[in-house]
């Protein structure tokens, strides 16, 4: 045997674990070769240097980490479970399920208004975003014709003429004013033999809520005249308009317009209709 | 009778009894840190992978099965903490004390160096071999390390290595072999300078 393979059962035989076959031939090996016998030496001494290292103990406070280890981790556990377990474990994942069920069910027969409503709010929102700057551009109170998601109010009105007159001077008897339409608009309009326009009133804040009391009888006496003249009032909606709904329209990013300190007026849009006389 | 004890010990763990852990761990963890420490060749590191190795065996005391020993149960539990720190040495090209083994060396020396007979000079020699030769089996690559440090340090039989390990008796045999041949190569110094 030569003494490549011997070599390589020398780990093996200095621990005892060649068979009786080997190990005599590992020793018949040895007593001839002295290459061989050098070998085995030094890796004798190789492991005789690895067994004298001294065991290294551990360290005092040994025990009492893990116990800290031990009582952390045990406190984080109960911690979690504290945070997870009402939802994920202590419903009957049953119940969940069912609701679940109930509520895919109402969403696809559109029981619930899960897509339709958002989606309406936001295209009136632009719309009349839209309409305001439309009407500002023309320094006009045109129509929206009824495309105001709140119109203001709207009165229904024998003519169009007279009921702008009453308004213009039952705003100017509370301290406000006519903002549109301006005198010559308003004259082209009313040739035009228009059945709707726009009134814009300046209301001042403090008499704002008078206003709209006075609005009201005038509506009451209205409707009562409706009765007989056939005049009606359509729909009473009011709303004090100031500009601050606006906010997301691309007007907003424009600077603020210098706003005087005087006394604070409140917008209110009128819609005047003509009814068939 | 140390496993029946172990057993005996587990048992009260199982039942709630928080000191019968504490007596299994004092019982191995000279062994284990030992163990650790031959390892990764760093008092820091090996403190913690032991410490971990206790913690993950009380958390898991109820899945023992006592297919093996206790003391096999740890063992391997502690030296697959050690391979994956050792694993992640060499991913992140970390250098594994080869330069400097040794850390906490005093404090270590102060422990081992017991014999009171040994003169100054002796002290040192034996503190130069020691170093030396932790040197060189932290040089190892850690496969060989591993069986090297399980037969040559702790005298276990082959058969309990492959248990612990996770391979067959004839991976350990040669990987014995190879170890041995790379760790002599590194103490030819050593041994030619007659220390």
């Amino acid at each position: 045997m030569d003494c490549k393979k011997i070599q390589s059962l020398l780990s093996e035989y200095l621990d005892g674990y060649l068979g009786k076959d080997n190990q005599n031939l590992v020793e018949e090996h040895l007593k001839t070769c002295h290459l061989c016998r050098r070998e085995l030496e030094t890796l004798q001494k190789t492991v005789s240097f690895v067994h004298s290292l001294k065991k290294v103990e551990a360290p005092s406070d040994f025990l009492v980490g893990i116990r800290e280890r031990i009582e952390k981790e045990a406190e984080a556990k109960s911690l979690w479970r504290r945070l997870i377990t009402p939802v994920w474990i202590k419903a009957p994942i049953g119940t969940i399920a069912t609701v679940a069920l109930c509520f895919l069910i109402l969403y696809f027969a559109h029981l619930l208004p899960f897509s339709k409503g958002p989606l309406v709010t936001t295209e009136r929102m632009e719309r009349r975003t839209e309409t305001v700057l439309k009407d500002e551009a023309k320094g006009v109170g045109t129509l929206a014709e009824n495309e105001l998601v709140k119109p203001e109010l709207e009165l229904a009105v024998a003519d169009i003429d007279e009921g702008l007159s009453y308004l213009s001077r039952m705003a100017e008897s509370f301290g406000g004013h006519l903002v549109s339409p301006a005198p010559a608009e308003k004259d082209k309009l009313l040739a035009e033999k228009m059945h709707q326009m726009v009134v814009t009133l300046e209301i001042p804040s403090s008499s704002h809520s008078q206003f709209l009391a006075k609005l009201e009888e005038t509506k009451s006496a209205v409707k009562e005249e409706l009765e007989k003249t056939k005049f009606m009032v359509k729909e009473e909606k009011v709303e004090a308009k100031t500009r601050e709904p606006f906010t997301s329209s691309p007007r907003a990013l424009a600077p603020p317009v210098s706003q005087p300190e005087k006394p604070k007026f409140l917008t209110i849009q009128i819609l005047l209709i003509a009814t068939e006389k | 009778m140390e496993e029946k004890d172990d057993l005996e010990l587990i048992e009260r763990c199982r039942a709630g009894d928080s000191r019968a852990f504490d007596l299994l761990v004092l019982r191995y963890q000279h062994k284990v840190f030992n163990l650790a420490y031959r390892l990764l060749g760093n008092y820091e590191e090996a403190k913690d992978m032991a410490q971990e190795a206790f913690v993950r065996a009380f958390q898991s005391l109820k899945s023992f099965r006592q297919e093996s020993s206790f003391y096999t149960w740890l063992y391997r539990i502690v030296t697959n903490l050690c391979k994956n720190k050792m694993r992640s040495w060499s991913r992140s090209l970390k250098p594994i004390s080869i330069d400097n083994p040794i850390e906490k060396e005093e404090s270590e020396v102060s422990r081992t160096l017991v014999d009171p007979n040994l003169t100054p000079a002796q002290v040192l020699e034996r503190k130069n071999l020691e170093q030396e030769v932790q040197k060189a089996i932290a040089g190892l690559p850690s496969k060989y390390r591993l069986v090297v440090v399980f037969r040559d340090m702790e005298e276990l039989p082959y058969e309990k290595i492959a248990n612990i390990i996770g391979c067959s008796v004839g991976t350990v045999k040669s990987r014995l072999h190879r170890g041995r041949m790379l760790l002599r190569e590194r103490l030819k110094d050593v041994m030619e300078d007659g220390l």
